[in-house]
C-alpha cells in the first residue's frame, strides 16, 4: 500500500483556520441572539431557546477548537517527478493523485487573512480541474509552484 | 483558389437574418406590449398601425444587417493559416493557423440541404462550445475542399503522410457504420427525449388545468363518482406519457436520420440528421474516455450506445460526451469500438466485493425512507408511498450488480449505474486525477470510493464507483503513478470481512 504523502502544511495554518471559524462563529452567535430575543418575547419556549444556544457553543467549539487543528492533522503532500500527492479530508479522507504530465499550470495566491501570516495557497491545475494545497509558508509556496512548474514543463501534449 | 479574400455564398445572409431576427425579436415584441396598452384608450387602429409598422421596420433592419454583415465578412488562405475579416461596428480580424485547427464541422438546415449549402464551423481548443471561427455558407463542393486544404497545409496531414496516407480528410475509406430504418425506429422508441419532453410539458399542462376544470370539462369531472375519476386522471396521464413519448420519439429520429459513423485517417466522422444535417468530426487524439451507455429501455434489448468524451472541440449537440453509435449489440459495440476506436479494448472487469452491498442498498434507501415515512402516516391511502423505498432498495442492489471496475495495459474502466448503466473506459494517460476518498464507514470496512477526472468540453466529467475495496483503489493510485499491471485483491474480500 502507498505510503502518505510526507509534507506537511505549515502550522500556521490552524492558527488561520481558528480565526475564520471565529468570523463564521459571529453568524452563529447572531442566530443564537435571535433565539434568546425571541424566547424574551415568548414567541418560542424557552427549552428550545437554550437548546439553540447550546447547539451553537457546541458548533463554535467545533470551528474554532476542533476543526482547524484535525484538518491541519489531515493535510499532507507530496511532489516527486512525476506526480502531485495529496491527502487530507475531515471526515472523508480523500487521496488524490495527479500525475505530473497532466499539470497545465501552477498559482500561488493569498488572500488578507493569509498574507498578514507570510502564508499561500499553491493551485495546481490539469485540464479536468484544479487542486489546492492550502496555507504554506510563502517561501515553501513559492518554491513548490516553481519546482512544479519546471517538472510540468518536460511534456506537453496535456490533453 | 483561396488565395484571394471572398465571400460566403450570398445565402449567408439568412443565417445572419434569422439571428439578427431573434436578437430583435424579444425587444419588438416588448415594444409592441407596451405599445398597445398605453394606446388603448387611443384609437385601436393607430395603435395596430404602429405595432405593424414596428415588426416590419425589425424585418427589415435585421435583413439589411445581415447584408452588410455577409459583405463583410471575407476569408482567404494565407500562408498555412485562414485569415477571417469580419464585422458591422467592431472590425475583427482573425488570423487561425492551420496547426492549431483541432476539428473543421459541417451543419446544414433544411433550406440549404435544397441549396446544397453548409454552414462549416473551424473549432480550436481554445474555446469550448463555440467555433472559433463561422463561414456561414459554402457550396459542399467548397467546403469539402476548403477543408482538405486546411488539412493540408501544416501538422496534421504531415504525420499522417507519414502514415502512408493520403492528404486530405473528408474521403472516407475506413470503415462505415451506417445506421439501418428499423434500428432508427428502435433508438426512436427507445429515446428518453419524451420523458424530458414531459418534465417542461406536465407543469404546463397543471398551470392549464385549473382554466380548463372551469368549463365543460369542470362539469364534467364533478359529475364523476371516485373510481371513474381515478380511472379518467389515468387514462388522462396514460394519453399525457403516450403523446410525450410520441414527440420524443419523432425528435429522436429526425436527429439520427441517416447516422453514419465513418473513421477516416485519425478522425472518426460522424453524419446526422434530417432536418439539420450535421458532420462532426472528431480526432482520435483529443478522445479522452470511451463511453458506453445503457439506458433503461435499451438495456432491456441488449443495445449499447457508444460515445467519446473528446475535449478542446465542440459537443455537436449532444448534452453528455458525442454520441458515435447510438444503438449497438454489445458484440458490434467491441467490433466498433475495435475499428474505430484504436487502444480502448475492454479488460476483464471485477466486481465490488459482497460487503459493499449494504452500503449500496442502505445509500439507496434513506431519502425515500425519510420522505415516505411521515408521508405514509399524515396522508390518507399514504402507505402506498412505501413502495419507494422498497423499489429504491431494489435498485440499490441492482447498481452494486452492475458496479465493476478493471485494468488492462493502459486502459481503466469504470462501470456504475445511475439510471442507466455507464462504462467508461479511460487510457492511463487522460486520466487527469484519480482521487481515493473514504468516510468514516467505509474506512471501517475496508471500502473506499474512486473517481476519475477526464478533461472534456463542454464540462469536464468525473467517474466515480463507490465502495471497491480499499486496496484495490490504493493499487489504482499505484497505476495511475508507475503504470504497474494489477488484480483485483481477493485475500480482503469476503472471507476477511472485518466485523
Amino acid at each position: 500500500m502507498r505510503p502518505d504523502p510526507s509534507e506537511r502544511i505549515d502550522r500556521r495554518a490552524v492558527t488561520v483556520w481558528r480565526i475564520a471559524g471565529a468570523a463564521g462563529s459571529l453568524l452563529i452567535a447572531v442566530a443564537a441572539g435571535i433565539a434568546i430575543g425571541l424566547a424574551a418575547t415568548d414567541l418560542i419556549p424557552r427549552a428550545i431557546a437554550t437548546g439553540s444556544v447550546l447547539f451553537a457553543l457546541f458548533l463554535v467549539v467545533l470551528i474554532v477548537f476542533v476543526v482547524p487543528k484535525v484538518r491541519w492533522i489531515r493535510w499532507r503532500y507530496e511532489v516527486s517527478e512525476d506526480e502531485v500527492y495529496l491527502r487530507h479530508g475531515l471526515i472523508i479522507r480523500k487521496r488524490v493523485l495527479i500525475p505530473m504530465t497532466r499539470v497545465q499550470h501552477v498559482d500561488t495566491k493569498a488572500g488578507p487573512l493569509l498574507r498578514a501570516f507570510g502564508l499561500s495557497t499553491v493551485t495546481v491545475a490539469t485540464a479536468g480541474g484544479e487542486h489546492e494545497i492550502p496555507a504554506l509558508s510563502d517561501a515553501v509556496a513559492d518554491r513548490l509552484r516553481d519546482r512544479i512548474a519546471a517538472l510540468a514543463r518536460v511534456t506537453d501534449d496535456v490533453v | 483558389m483561396w488565395s484571394e479574400p471572398r465571400r460566403a455564398h450570398p445565402a449567408g445572409v439568412i443565417v445572419y437574418a434569422l439571428r439578427y431576427l431573434s436578437a430583435l425579436a424579444a425587444p419588438v415584441i416588448g415594444g409592441a406590449v407596451v405599445l398597445t396598452s398605453v394606446l388603448q384608450d387611443a384609437r385601436v387602429a393607430l395603435g395596430g398601425l404602429l405595432v405593424w409598422f414596428g415588426f416590419l421596420l425589425a424585418a427589415v433592419l435585421a435583413v439589411v444587417l445581415a447584408g452588410i454583415h455577409w459583405y463583410r465578412f471575407t476569408f482567404h488562405i494565407e500562408g498555412g493559416s485562414i485569415r477571417v475579416e469580419q464585422g458591422l461596428l467592431v472590425r475583427k480580424t482573425t488570423r487561425l493557423s492551420s496547426e492549431r485547427i483541432q476539428s473543421v464541422d459541417t451543419k446544414a438546415n433544411l433550406l440549404f440541404r435544397i441549396l446544397g449549402l453548409v454552414t462549416l464551423d473551424i473549432h480550436t481548443a481554445g474555446r469550448g462550445q463555440e467555433p472559433e471561427v463561422s463561414i456561414p455558407a459554402l457550396t459542399e463542393d467548397d467546403a469539402r475542399e476548403l477543408a482538405i486544404t486546411l488539412r493540408s497545409s501544416h501538422g496534421r496531414a504531415e504525420r499522417r503522410e507519414d502514415e502512408g496516407v493520403l492528404e486530405g480528410m473528408p474521403e472516407t475509406r475506413g470503415p462505415v457504420w451506417r445506421l439501418s430504418g428499423s434500428d432508427l425506429a428502435i433508438v426512436a422508441a427507445t429515446s428518453s427525449a419524451g420523458l424530458l419532453m414531459l418534465a417542461f410539458i406536465g407543469p404546463l399542462f397543471a398551470a392549464f388545468l385549473p382554466q380548463a376544470a372551469d368549463g365543460a370539462l369542470g362539469a364534467y369531472l364533478e359529475s364523476l363518482g371516485g373510481i371513474q375519476l381515478v380511472l379518467v386522471s389515468v387514462a388522462a396521464f396514460s394519453l399525457l406519457l403516450v403523446a410525450s413519448w410520441l414527440v420524443g420519439a419523432v425528435a429522436t429520429a429526425l436527429q439520427y436520420w441517416e447516422f453514419v459513423t465513418a473513421r477516416a485517417d485519425g478522425e472518426v466522422r460522424v453524419e446526422r440528421g434530417l432536418l439539420q444535417r450535421n458532420t462532426r468530426n472528431v480526432p482520435l487524439d483529443r478522445v479522452q474516455a470511451v463511453r458506453l451507455t445503457e439506458g433503461l429501455l435499451r438495456q432491456m434489448i441488449g443495445r449499447v450506445t457508444v460515445g467519446v468524451d473528446a475535449a478542446g472541440i465542440g459537443s455537436g449537440g449532444d448534452l453528455g460526451p458525442t454520441v458515435l453509435h447510438p444503438l449497438l449489440t454489445s458484440v458490434e459495440a467491441r467490433r466498433f469500438c475495435d475499428a474505430m476506436l484504436p487502444g480502448h479494448a475492454q479488460p476483464e472487469l471485477h466486481s465490488l466485493p459482497a460487503r459493499s452491498l449494504r452500503r449500496y442498498v442502505v445509500r439507496a434507501v434513506v431519502l425515500p425512507l425519510i420522505f415516505a415515512v411521515p408521508v405514509s402516516f399524515l396522508v390518507p391511502f399514504g402507505w402506498v408511498a412505501l413502495v419507494l423505498p422498497l423499489v429504491a432498495a431494489g435498485w440499490g442492489v441492482w447498481a452494486f450488480r452492475d458496479a465493476r471496475w478493471g485494468v488492462g495495459g493502459d486502459v481503466l474502466v469504470l462501470r456504475w449505474r445511475t439510471v442507466a448503466r455507464s462504462t467508461a473506459l479511460v487510457r492511463r494517460r487522460r486520466v487527469q486525477s484519480l482521487g481515493v476518498s473514504q468516510h468514516p464507514l467505509q474506512k471501517i470496512a475496508g471500502l473506499a470510493t474512486l473517481s476519475v477526472r477526464v478533461a472534456a468540453s463542454p464540462a469536464n466529467a468525473t467517474f466515480r464507483v463507490r465502495h471497491l475495496a480499499e486496496s484495490d483503489a490504493m493499487d489504482l493510485l499505484e497505476w495511475v503513478s508507475e503504470g504497474v499491471e494489477i488484480s483485483p485483491d481477493t485475500q480482503r474480500d469476503d472471507a476477511a470481512e472485518p466485523v
